[in-house]
């Protein structure tokens, strides 16, 4: 059975960083070697580290709230190089679990997510029917993590849940994959 | 045709009935509808477009011209399905449509699916070249997708008595699929269409799933599923189509393709009473010897060649069958329009034959249409007399019977071969594979033989296009008034405007045209074909997208309250917004009469979450918005805000909103709703294209704060029961100003005092998770006040009052600020982008159209928006001297007002103009289009509620 999640996260910030020396600056602050390559995302100290764009990037943090992180982060970024704006409640994280997630989302979503092309450490932005999300591969043989605005929260879901209770790739004539 | 007692892949033991018309028959699972309407004696399916003649199953694949149905199930109907693509069924429901079918007008509650799939590499037919490119593929590890439009693999295996690597062509085909479908990333689409290929490998493939099963056995399966491919290498892999000979009466029932008559026999076990073969290439040997070998009497072959044959006539001889070297010049039917005799024309005379079906081979030609509809080359070649793909696409690879490859061996070894340059190119590495060994003969040259005359020179019943009924007289007719093109003589004549393309009448009407026009064939061509390969549903198109999954519905986090309020919505975009909370037995106007009354008089409560919001941050944050806003940023003061509006470069109006310094280098702008996607990316592709180099990073935030307006002359108090801890006193906390506080309990809210209704308003803004909590404290403080929720309709009419615009409804593309009455915002001292596009003459005219306010002379009579405007009434064409943008009864007013662009509006204030509507002429009086409240006393509230 497919299991599709809502998970709470206590904090989301829209990271802008301009130039090498305030990347390193935000890396070390984040306990990271580096800030994440183009579709990739790493974990942090503070949670989740996502490549959105080139020099803009999103920390999902599941855990407590920090108060004191954005002004942190600002802090390393530089006034000058860059901006940390507070984005908490502007996305929920759907996890989508269990072997089949990869059809599910076949059905909703035009990317290739098979682990050759999309493995353990990509995210994406992307779109699930007609709505924007960020994807994000999590660890584990089939995980996705579907970070969404709100507003259409309910218009994913029920694409997600129409794909989980219709699971008709399993039936013949069709081929396995 | 019968059924034979034996042979065929047919399941003897389980019969099935079906309908067609109205009466039942028999057929067996494993049977297509076509088979099975051959096997129970039904050779007649219809009649033919324009003539009326009767007309049957001609093909077994794609080059069925007359051989279509309208398929009816409990849930659909299906128009011009092709009979032998259709998996025959316990209760299936057909009529005889083979040119029209219907669409019902009831609602189609059958299930389609939508897919996207991705692969290394994509095998488009499973036939012999397709199944060999497949197996090196996935020998060699690639991802695999093989698409066969038929529901078993093998193509021409299928029909053909072959030995592949000491076995039967069937049990080759089967070991291979197997092992295709037990490989790890190999995925077999069976019963899938590609209907057609796009740029950069993406394929789009309709494939029929419950639709090929009994109703009861479909369950929770989608009827047809669209798979979005996406290939980072094609191999078309499609085969051949066989081509008829043109003759006279050549269209009855009974007369088919040969390499059909071939298939039948050997999957349905269909054979003729009595058959004559007539071809010009050895291929239609094949189909004699079959027959033969089935115990089926063979009348004669006869092959226009006095040479030709080889081997396979030589066979045929062997058996005793008649060959004849002549043509068929006609035929004729039973009382049931069925074929009963041949006309065989020889050097001895003329000789008339029995015979139920006469099996047609003219040769063969690509299935290319896969490559062509993509403009892709062709070659003429003289061995086929057709076209032939010749330089790949980007992307493609052509393998086997399409690149015009001949023999089986040589077709197995194509497809290993364009495999292995698939492969190549995507660098994979290769497993060396050696091609199976093949028994088969080698054949003669075909004659090039398209057409027979008519022996009495009447060629208006020798037809070309069976689906479309044109005919070698047709074709002359076109080229005699002047159509010398190709596709001017298929726009004449129809040929290859039916929804099969006329696959089975291109080459044919393109040689006939050749020969009219005395050009070579080469130079006259084939007439283009274009997507989708075969008809498809506008269902299968949108697949799952379909109810609530159409667009996306964007909600508020205050959306449930809105319900338990029995609000009524309205789409606004995508967004879902209240129009308005009636109570019981209210009417509309009822309702929003006592919700602007509210507004005016007390205090309502608006969601405004929808309100674009922007946050714009950086050291050249102000640098930036100057460029962008019509009026002055940088001296906004750090708290306040100041509307606005910014312009296209060609001096229009993108959109007006609100730009709150938050900080000396923060900004929280605001944007229309329907706007606030454009005007981010409008930011963006200035500092992206133009700005790289400014400090300054723009982030979307709408969805980050919940906004609840609280409006009306009792707005502090309300608020002052809120936000205890913040000052709200109208010195403290004057208009354009910004707080930040508690507000309901939750620390950090931000409260603006802005106002879309020319009353007091305070915007209070937390987080959009926190926007319900917000709304339902409102709600209690404001209970002294009788605080009134309002929606979209209270809005517009309150923002009418006071002349407020909505960029979009009351501008049209090239309104500029000026027309709209905003000139008093544009800066004189600085640029911006627009700036220069204002000065321009034509924007200066005083014609121009600029927005003005209009009373109805009838208070009662409210017009419909977009009514047009003019000064005299008179028989039509009249001039027209603008247009009503925005309308709406005013209750405050006790009057319908509304504002409207009219040409030099501006001057012609207390001009009357007429607006001749449906019903009669509403004349109209111009006006300003502030209506209420013109020098704004009631922004800051009532003075004896002011502290």
């Amino acid at each position: 059975m497919i299991a599709l999640s809502r998970v709470p996260l206590a904090m989301q910030l829209a990271l802008r960083v301009r130039g090498h020396a305030a990347r390193v600056r935000l890396a070390s602050a984040l306990h990271i070697p580096a800030m994440p390559s183009p579709n990739r995302w790493t974990a942090s100290s503070h949670g989740d580290l996502l490549w959105l764009g080139p020099e803009e990037f999103l920390l999902a943090q599941p855990g407590s709230d920090l108060i004191a992180l954005p002004t942190f982060l600002a802090t390393a970024i530089g006034p000058s190089d860059g901006a940390v704006v507070d984005v908490s409640s502007a996305r929920v994280a759907l996890d989508l679990d269990e072997s089949d997630a990869r059809e599910v989302l076949a059905s909703c979503c035009a990317l290739d997510l098979h682990p050759s092309v999309f493995a353990e450490d990509h995210c994406a932005q992307t779109l699930i029917g007609q709505a924007p999300v960020v994807l994000q591969r999590l660890p584990g043989p089939s995980s996705f993590r579907i970070l969404v605005r709100p507003s259409p929260e309910d218009y994913v879901t029920r694409w997600l849940q129409d794909a989980i209770v219709h699971p008709s790739w399993r039936v013949p004539p069709e081929g396995v994959e | 045709m019968k059924r034979l007692e034996s042979g065929g892949s047919i399941r003897r033991d389980e019969e099935l009935s079906f309908w067609y018309d109205g009466k039942r028959y028999t057929g067996f699972a494993g049977d297509t509808l076509a088979s099975a309407l051959l096997g129970a004696g039904v050779h007649v399916l219809g009649s033919s477009v324009s003539l009326g003649r009767p007309r049957g199953i001609m093909a077994a694949r794609l080059e069925e011209a007359t051989g279509f149905v309208q398929l009816v199930t409990p849930d659909a109907t299906e128009p011009l399905v092709r009979a032998s693509a259709v998996a025959l069924y316990e209760g299936l429901v057909a009529e005889s449509r083979i040119v029209r079918g219907y669409v019902e007008e009831r609602e189609d509650s059958a299930r389609f699916d939508k897919r996207y799939a991705h692969c290394d590499i994509c095998v488009i037919g499973a036939g012999p070249a397709g199944l060999m490119a497949a197996r090196v593929a996935v020998a060699a590890g690639a991802r695999v997708v093989v698409v066969e439009a038929d529901p078993a693999p093998g193509g021409a295996l299928l029909r053909d008595d072959v030995t592949i690597a000491g076995t039967t062509g069937a049990a080759w085909v089967h070991s291979t699929w197997e092992a295709l479908g037990s490989a790890d990333d190999c995925r077999l689409l069976t019963d899938a269409t590609v209907m057609t290929s796009l740029d950069h490998g993406g394929l789009m493939v309709l494939q029929r799933i419950g639709r090929q099963l009994a109703v009861r056995e479909r369950g929770g399966l989608p009827e047809m599923r669209l798979w979005q491919i996406r290939a980072r290498r094609t191999i078309l892999a499609t085969g051949m189509l066989e081509r008829p000979i043109v003759f006279q009466d050549n269209d009855r029932p009974g007369i088919m393709l040969a390499s059909a008559a071939r298939e039948y026999l050997a999957r349905y076990a269909l054979a003729p009473e009595a058959g004559v073969v007539f071809t010009s290439t050895d291929d239609g040997y094949r189909t004699a010897l079959a027959w033969h070998r089935a115990g089926a009497r063979v009348a004669a072959v006869v092959d226009p060649r006095h040479q030709g044959g080889g081997a396979l006539r030589d066979a045929v001889r062997a058996c005793g069958v008649r060959c004849i070297t002549g043509v068929v010049e006609g035929s004729g039917a039973d009382a049931e329009g069925r074929l009963a005799t041949v006309r065989v024309h020889t050097a001895r005379g003329i000789e008339t034959l029995r015979a139920d079906v006469l099996a047609v081979s003219g040769g063969y030609e690509p299935a290319s249409l896969l490559h062509t509809e993509r403009k892709g080359r062709t070659r003429y070649d003289a061995w086929w007399a057709a076209a032939v793909p010749d330089v790949p696409l980007p992307g493609e690879g052509i393998a086997g019977g399409v690149r015009g490859v001949a023999s089986l061996a040589a077709c197995l070894a194509d497809g290993a071969r364009a495999a292995v340059e698939a492969l190549g190119v995507l660098g994979l590495a290769i497993a060396p594979m050696e091609t199976p060994v093949v028994d088969e003969v080698s054949e003669s040259e075909p004659a090039q033989l398209w057409r027979v005359p008519a022996p009495d020179g009447d060629e208006s019943r020798s037809f070309v296009d069976l689906h479309r009924d044109a005919t070698v007289a047709g074709v002359s007719r076109a080229v005699n008034a002047g159509a010398t093109h190709i596709e001017h003589i298929k726009r004449y004549t129809l040929i290859g405007t039916g929804v099969e393309q006329g696959r089975a009448a291109k080459t044919n009407s393109g040689v006939l045209a050749a020969v009219l026009t005395g050009r070579d064939v080469s130079a006259v061509g084939t007439s283009g074909g274009r997507p989708p390969v075969e008809p498809m549903l506008f269902a299968a198109l949108a697949g799952r997208a379909s109810r609530e999954r159409f667009v996306p519905v964007r909600t508020t986090g205050i959306h449930p309250s809105h319900e338990a309020l029995s609000a009524v919505f309205e789409p606004a975009g995508q967004w879902l917004r209240p129009s308005r909370y009636p109570r019981p037995g209210e009417t509309v106007a009822g309702t929003v009469g006592r919700e602007c009354r509210a507004v005016r008089y007390s205090v309502g409560l608006m969601d405004a979450s929808t309100l674009g919001k922007i946050d714009v941050r950086g050291p050249d944050a102000t640098w930036f918005l100057e460029q962008l806003y019509v009026n002055g940023i940088g001296s906004i003061p750090v708290g306040k805000g100041r509307y606005s509006a910014m312009c296209r470069m060609d001096g229009s109006l993108l959109d007006d909103g609100l730009v709150l310094r938050l900080e000396e280098n923060r900004y929280f702008v605001t944007a229309s709703t329907g706007h606030a996607a454009a005007v981010v990316d409008w930011m963006e592709e200035w500092l992206q294209t133009e700005w790289p180099e400014r400090r300054v990073w723009v982030t979307p935030v709408t969805e980050q704060f919940a906004t609840v307006a609280i409006v009306g002359p009792r707005a502090r108090e309300v608020m002052t029961v809120l936000a205890p801890g913040i000052d709200l006193s109208r010195g403290a906390f004057p208009f354009l100003a910004i707080r930040h506080g508690t507000v309901a309990g939750m620390e950090g809210a931000m409260v603006a005092r802005v106002s879309f209704s020319g009353e007091l308003a305070f915007e209070v803004s937390v987080p959009w998770d926190r926007g319900q909590t917000l709304w339902a404290a409102a709600m209690s403080a404001g209970s002294p006040w009788r605080i009134t929720p309002y929606g979209l309709d209270a809005l517009q009419v309150l923002r009418m009052e006071k002349g407020y615009i909505i960029i979009g409804q009351d501008t049209e593309a090239t309104t500029t600020p000026y027309d709209a009455g905003l000139g008093w915002m544009v800066s004189k001292k600085k640029a911006f982008v627009g700036k220069r596009s204002l000065a321009r003459p034509a924007m200066l005219r005083p014609d121009r159209a600029q927005l003005v306010g209009f009373v109805t002379e009838d208070p009662e009579v409210v017009l419909p928006e977009g009514a047009g405007l003019v000064r005299e009434v008179h028989e039509p064409p009249m001039v027209i001297e603008g247009h009503v943008s925005s309308t709406a009864y005013s209750a405050t007013l006790g009057r319908s007002l509304g504002l409207a662009l009219v040409r030099g509006g501006r001057a012609r204030l207390g001009e009357r103009l007429f607006a001749p509507v449906e019903h009669g002429v509403i004349p109209v009086m111009l006006v300003d289009p502030v209506h209420v409240d013109p020098e704004g006393k009631k922004r800051d509230g009532w003075e004896d509620t002011d502290r």
